[in-house]
C-alpha cells in the first residue's frame, strides 16, 4: 500500500536528528547539506518546518526535467532521480514549491530527493517528538497534499 | 580525520590576519575538545596578570568531537577567556546548533587575539574565511544584529555568536548569544568580545563529520537515545517541564534562593512553577541540535505591560528575576529574559547584582538619590526592567552595577555584607537550606570560575566505583544523606572530573545527570573518532582539564583562602522554614578532604607529582611550587 509522510510542524523541536540520520544513511557521514529532508528553523519565533518530498500528484519536477531523469512510481508515488541521466541543471530544485529537492555536489553534482529508504524511513525512526510519521495514504488526513502543486 | 574536523582557526584582529592550523593528535586525545581545548589554549596563550579587557586577552571557542553527529545532545560549545568579572579563568557554555555549523565548516576551535581597529565580524563559510565590517551593526541589539547579518548575507540559516550593547559597553557580565535565544552566559565573555571590537562570529558550513566505525556508532547513539527516553527524569521531568521543575523541587528542599540568598523559601513560588508557565505563556518545545529531549520552551506574553516573546524559559533565567529579587511576577521575568537576550547580559549575574542592590536598599545603604529615582524594593519588576537597560548602556546607577556586585559594593559603603560572591562571580542559585546537600556548597566554593552551579555536586555519582573504593561501602552509602560532610570532598572530585570530561566532549550536562554514564560517553567517542578510550580514561581527561584550570588560577594568585563561601552561608540557624547554613569548621574539613583526594597541597596548589601523573609536567614549572 502507498505510504506518505505526515508532518506536524507544531511538534517539531528543531533538533535536526532527521537531517543527520538521513545523510548518515545515504552517504555514511553526518552531512545535513546533502540530507533529503531539511528543517527550516526560525529560532526567534520558534517555528521549525520539516521540508520533504510530498509525492505530488502532478509533479512539476518531472515536467521541467529536460533529460527525463525524474520519474514517479505509479503505485507508491515515490520519486526517483536517475543519476546517470541527471545533468545537475538544478531546474527541479528551483521549481519545487516545497524546497524538497536537494543537491549533492560530489562526486558529479546531481539532484537528490527523498527515496523513503525503501519503505522504512530512517528519519521517522529518530523523530522522538513525533512530528514525522509515515502512514498509509488512505488513512492520511491530508489528501489535499497530493494536489498541492496545483495551488502553488 | 574522524569525529574532529582537526583544524583550528587563529584570528589576529590587530593585524587582520587569519591563520589555519592543524590540531595535533596528542592535543586532541589529551583534551578531547570544548572546555578541554580552550583551557589548554588560554593557559598557554594568556600571560599572567594581564587586564582581561585589554588586547592581550585571548578568547577561544571550541566544539567537541561529537558535534554535528547524531549522538544525543553532544553539540554544545564553550567560550573561554580570562574573565573581566573575576580576573581568573572564565567560560560560558551554550547550546543550539552553532557548534554543528562550525564543525561542518571544518573547524574545531577558533582562537581570537588582539583588538580590531574598528568593529568587525568574523564570517566563516566553509573554507572561505573573512573579517567583515560591523560598523553599522555596532550599538544594535543581538536580535537586530542577527536580522541585519541575515539580510547582508542573504541566508536565513546562518548560525552566529553575537554580543549586544552590554558586550560593547564592557558590562562585566555581558554574555554571548547564539541563535537569538541561547547563550554562553557566565563570566562576561561578551565583554571580552566587545573589548576586541568583535561584534559577531558567523558560520555556515556544508561539510561533513566522518565516523570511524559507523555501525558501532549508530548502535551506541540509538542506545543512548533509548536510555534517555526510558528515563523518567529526562523524558517526563526535563522533556515536559524543562529546568523550571527546579522551582518546585528546591522549594521542597527549602533551598530556592530568595531575596539575595537571605532565605531558602519563597512564598510566591506557586506562581512560578512550570505548570503556571505552561498554562499561560508556553508556545512550544525547542531542542538543541540532535537532542531527543527538548527541555527548552518558547514563550509568548501576549499583552499587558510585559508583552514579549522569546526562546528559552529555563531555571537559570527564571529564578534570578523572581525569587532572587522577591518577585512572583512570571510575565515580568519572561520580559526580562528576552531583554537580557537582546542586550546580551547574563541572567544569573544580572539578577544577583540587582538583588544585591535591592538588599542594600532594604538596609538603607542606598536611596532614591543613588538609584536615579528608581524604587528598589523587593519585587519591583518595573524598576528591574529599567535597571537592566541602564546596566546595558551603563547609564547612571547602571554604570555602577555593570561592574558586577563585588566591584559595585566598593562604591556603596557598608554593602560588603550583602555580597554573595565566590572569587568575584555571583553564587547564583545557591542557598544552603534544610534539604540542600553540603557538597553543593563545596562545589560553589571550589569551582574554577567562581560561584558556579555547573561544576558538579549534583550528578548523582554516589555509587561510582571510584567513590566506593576511596571511601568504603559503609561511608559511601551515607553520602546521600544531606546532613553529612564526610566523604563529600571525594565525591565532588569524581563529579568535577566527570563534568569536566563531558564539557570537553561538549555533551549536555542535564543528559548525564542520572542519565548517560562515562562509559556510554566513552563508547560514543571511541566509535566516532577511532581513539579508543573507556570511562576511566575519560575521567582522567576531566581531571587533567580541571587541574589546568586550577593551575591557571593559581598563577593568578588563587589559594585556599579564596575557596570559601559568602559569610551568610556559614550562619547556622533554625528558621520557620527549616535549618540553614553550613558549619564552618566542617567545611574546612571537607576542603581538606577535597584537596588531598585531588593530590593538591594544603593551599590548594596542584603538586608536581599530580601534574606529572597527568602529563602536565611543563605546567609545574609555571606555577609557584607547593
Amino acid at each position: 500500500m502507498a505510504k506518505v509522510f505526515s508532518i506536524d510542524a507544531k511538534k517539531c523541536t528543531g533538533c535536526k536528528l532527521c537531517e543527520l540520520i538521513c545523510s548518515f544513511h545515504h552517504n555514511g557521514v553526518f552531512k545535513p547539506s546533502v540530507s533529503r529532508i531539511r528543517v527550516k528553523l526560525n529560532t526567534r519565533e520558534g517555528t521549525a518546518q520539516p521540508l520533504i518530498c510530498r509525492q505530488c500528484k502532478k509533479c512539476t519536477c518531472i515536467e521541467v526535467c529536460r533529460p527525463g531523469a525524474i520519474s514517479q512510481d505509479e503505485k507508491t508515488g515515490v520519486i526517483t532521480i536517475d543519476h546517470a541521466k541527471c545533468t545537475g541543471c538544478k531546474e527541479c530544485i528551483f521549481t519545487c514549491p516545497f524546497q524538497a529537492v536537494g543537491f549533492e555536489e560530489e562526486p558529479k553534482g546531481v539532484a537528490i530527493v527523498c527515496d523513503h529508504c525503501g519503505g522504512k524511513p530512517e528519519c521517522v525512526k529518530v523523530c522522538f517528538p513525533g512530528a514525522l510519521k509515515y502512514i498509509d495514504k488512505e488513512t492520511s488526513w491530508a489528501p489535499t497534499r497530493q494536489d498541492t502543486t496545483s495551488r502553488a | 580525520m574522524h569525529g574532529w574536523a582537526g583544524k583550528r582557526l587563529k584570528v589576529y584582529l590587530t593585524e587582520g590576519k587569519l591563520v589555519e592550523e592543524e590540531l595535533t593528535e596528542e592535543f586532541r586525545q589529551e583534551y578531547l575538545g570544548g572546555r578541554g581545548f580552550n583551557v589548554r589554549t588560554v593557559f598557554d596563550e594568556i600571560a599572567p596578570g594581564i587586564d582581561p579587557l585589554s588586547p592581550e586577552n585571548v578568547l577561544t571557542v571550541s566544539t567537541g568531537p561529537l558535534a554535528g553527529t547524531a549522538a544525543p545532545g553532544m553539540t554544545r560549545w564553550t567560550v573561554t577567556a580570562k574573565s573581566p568579572l573575576t580576573g581568573i579563568i572564565g567560560d560560558g557554555n551554550g547550546g543550539s546548533d552553532f557548534a554543528a555549523e562550525l564543525k561542518f565548516a571544518g573547524y574545531d576551535q577558533i582562537v581570537v587575539y588582539g583588538r580590531a581597529a574598528s568593529p568587525v565580524y568574523l564570517f566563516i563559510k566553509d573554507s572561505r574565511v573573512e573579517l567583515r565590517d560591523a560598523s553599522r551593526l555596532w550599538g544594535k541589539t543581538t536580535w537586530d544584529t542577527h536580522k541585519l547579518i541575515v539580510k547582508e548575507l542573504h541566508d536565513s540559516q546562518i548560525r552566529d555568536l553575537i554580543i549586544g550593547p552590554a558586550g560593547e559597553n564592557l558590562v562585566r557580565f555581558a554574555k554571548i548569544i547564539t541563535n537569538m535565544t541561547r547563550a554562553g552566559g557566565k563570566c562576561g565573555m561578551g565583554a571580552v568580545m566587545g573589548s576586541k571590537n568583535l561584534k559577531a562570529i558567523v558560520v555556515r558550513g556544508s561539510g561533513s563529520v566522518k565516523i570511524a566505525s559507523p555501525d558501532a556508532f549508530y548502535q551506541a547513539a540509538q542506545q543512548a537515545n533509548a536510555k534517555l527516553l526510558a528515563s523518567r527524569f529526562h523524558r517526563q521531568v526535563l522533556g515536559e517541564e524543562g529546568t523550571p521543575y527546579l522551582i518546585k523541587f528546591l522549594t521542597s528542599e527549602r533551598s530556592l534562593t530568595t531575596r539575595n540568598s537571605q532565605a531558602g523559601y519563597f512564598e510566591g513560588w506557586e506562581k512560578l512553577t512550570s505548570e503556571a508557565f505552561e498554562s499561560s505563556y508556553a508556545v512550544k518545545h525547542g531542542a538543541c541540535f540532535s537532542c531527543p529531549i527538548a527541555c527548552s520552551h518558547y514563550y509568548r506574553v501576549k499583552d499587558g505591560p510585559y508583552a514579549t516573546h522569546g526562546g528559552s524559559n529555563q531555571f537559570g533565567t527564571l529564578y534570578p528575576f523572581t525569587s532572587r529579587c522577591g518577585s512572583d511576577n512570571l510575565a515580568a521575568s519572561l520580559h526580562l529574559t528576552t531583554l537580557c537576550d537582546q542586550m546580551g547580559i547574563d541572567t544569573h549575574s544580572c539578577g544577583a547584582t540587582i538583588s544585591f542592590a535591592m538588599e542594600a536598599w532594604e538596609k538603607g545603604l542606598i536611596t532614591f538619590k543613588d538609584t536615579d529615582g528608581l524604587d528598589l524594593s523587593w519585587g519591583n519588576a518595573d524598576s528591574m526592567i529599567k535597571l537592566v537597560q541602564k546596566i546595558a548602556y551603563r547609564q547612571g546607577f547602571g554604570d555602577i552595577l555593570a561592574e558586577g556586585s563585588l566591584r559595585a559594593s566598593a562604591q556603596i559603603p557598608g554593602s560588603a555584607s550583602c555580597l554573595t560572591v565566590v572569587k568575584g562571580l555571583e553564587c547564583s542559585s545557591y542557598y544552603p537550606g534544610e534539604g540542600e546537600h553540603k557538597i553543593i556548597g563545596l562545589a560553589f566554593a571550589t569551582s574554577p570560575i567562581g560561584g558556579s552551579h555547573h561544576r558538579g555536586g549534583f550528578m548523582g555519582l554516589h555509587s561510582h566505583p571510584k567513590v566506593r573504593q576511596a571511601l568504603g561501602e559503609e561511608l559511601a552509602r551515607h553520602l546521600r544523606d544531606h546532613t553529612t560532610y564526610k566523604g563529600q570532598g571525594v565525591l565532588l572530585v569524581v563529579e568535577n572530573d566527570f563534568v569536566a570530561a563531558l564539557n570537553s566532549m561538549e555533551t549536555c550536562l542535564l543528559l548525564c545527570q542520572y542519565g548517560l554514564t562515562a562509559d556510554d560517553l566513552a563508547g560514543l567517542v571511541s566509535a566516532a573518532t577511532g581513539f579508543d578510550i573507556d570511562g576511566d580514561a575519560l575521567l582522567k581527561i576531566g581531571e587533567r582539564v580541571f587541574n589546568v584550570e586550577r593551575a591557571f588560577n593559581v598563577r593568578e594568585g588563587i589559594r585556599r583562602k579564596d575557596d570559601t563561601l559568602p559569610e551568610r552561608f556559614f550562619v547556622e540557624k533554625e528558621t520557620p522554614y527549616g535549618k540553614t547554613g553550613i558549619n564552618k569548621a566542617k567545611f574546612q574539613e571537607m576542603l581538606d578532604e577535597f584537596y588531598s583526594f585531588r593530590g593538591w597541597d594544603k593551599e590548594g596548589v596542584p603538586t608536581r607529582k599530580k601534574l606529572e601523573e597527568l602529563n602536565l609536567g611543563y605546567i609545574a614549572e609555571q606555577i609557584p611550587a607547593s
